[in-house]
């Protein structure tokens, strides 16, 4: 015996139930129950599709469905953490160290002169940064469509909202006119530099990439 | 859950490599239902751990997603990527290794030929 359109659509509701939101992961659950209750037929056919589906729910565990989304939205994060550790390794071996460098040198020499005329508008100029990648983030959450959620979209969420801690780097400016010791230059230098790089990384290398799975998801699904 | 599940737990990965190398392509519940019938019911993948390892072997990129319509509902088939395969070579070693050595721990006189 064969489940119908409407246990189908229940098995779907159900899982929207036990908070699965994303459509692919909905998907792959239906199946699973669907088929799991079909072999529970076979053996008995009497059994109702409600006693089935509990039998085979309670087969997830404890958590149920929530720890399977949050396991893959977990795998999904490292790996892209994995790509940026990765790229940021490159930016010091050949030939990319020779612009880690190059952009320390100009760090090193803007921080170690707080009386040069750029220096007084640092502080505009982070401002006018954060500004920046918060209004990325806020354009990109807004763009995302609401009607078509995959697991993917959470994470590209995620990865948008990472510029975030970029806020912290307004704590980190050196005062105008002061007399800063080399510690506190080469501080600076390091932490824009990391910034910059990360930054460098997210937006040419993470953001491609993850926009090129969220279109493969989207055709594979659109297919069927 | 059986006492001997544990035993099995850090190689499901490798069983479902091993799997889908034999058998290309195949779909969660199918995998689950493969397994309790090759040990003939003495192992039991259950969801909750199968899942997870799926999806962080597809994330890894070892495993790649196909998607067919069967009976009205979406499946979704996992098949083994390039790397995947190289993947399943070295993890089958290993694991080829671990058993030869398990068994000298166990059976010293018993050799065994793989």
């Amino acid at each position: 015996m064969k489940l119908s359109a409407e246990q189908i659509d229940a098995l779907f509701t159900f899982t929207k139930k036990h908070l699965v939101e994303h459509y692919d992961v909905q998907v792959e659950l239906v199946d699973h129950l669907a088929n799991a209750i079909e072999d529970q037929w076979k053996e008995n056919p009497n059994i109702s599709f409600e006693d089935a589906l509990q039998k085979e729910y309670k087969n997830f565990g404890v958590f149920g469905f929530s720890g399977l989304v949050e396991q893959k939205q977990a795998a999904l994060q490292n790996h892209y953490w994995r790509i940026i550790k990765k790229e940021f390794i490159s930016f010091f071996s050949i030939p990319k160290v020779i612009l880690t460098v190059v952009m320390f040198y100009v760090f090193f020499q803007f921080y170690s002169n707080p009386n040069s005329f750029l220096y007084n508008y640092d502080l505009l100029i982070r401002i006018g940064f954060i500004a920046l990648t918060l209004g990325i983030y806020i354009y990109q959450r807004v763009k995302t469509p609401k009607n078509k959620k995959f697991l993917i979209n959470s994470v590209g969420n995620y990865l948008y909202g990472l510029p975030i801690f970029a806020l912290f780097y307004l704590r980190t400016n050196l005062p105008v006119n002061s007399d800063p010791s080399l510690f506190k230059i080469v501080l600076s230098s390091v932490f824009t530099q990391i910034l910059i790089l990360f930054f460098l990384i997210l937006y040419t290398k993470i953001i491609p990439l993850l926009k090129y799975e969220i279109n493969q998801t989207e055709l594979k699904f659109s297919k069927l | 859950m059986k006492k001997q599940q544990q035993l099995y737990k850090g190689s499901l990965n490798t069983i479902i490599m091993k799997l889908l190398e034999q058998q290309g392509k195949m779909y969660g519940y199918e995998i689950t239902q493969k397994v309790k019938e090759i040990t003939q019911g003495e192992m039991n993948i259950t969801e909750g751990a199968l899942y997870p390892a799926l999806h962080k072997m597809e994330a890894d990129g070892f495993l790649d997603v196909e998607m067919d319509r069967v009976d009205g509902r979406i499946r979704k088939y996992y098949k083994l990527t390039e790397s995947g395969v190289k993947e399943t070579v070295s993890r089958m070693e290993e694991l080829e290794n671990f058993i030869r050595n398990m068994q000298t721990i166990v059976n010293p006189n018993l050799k065994l030929d793989f």
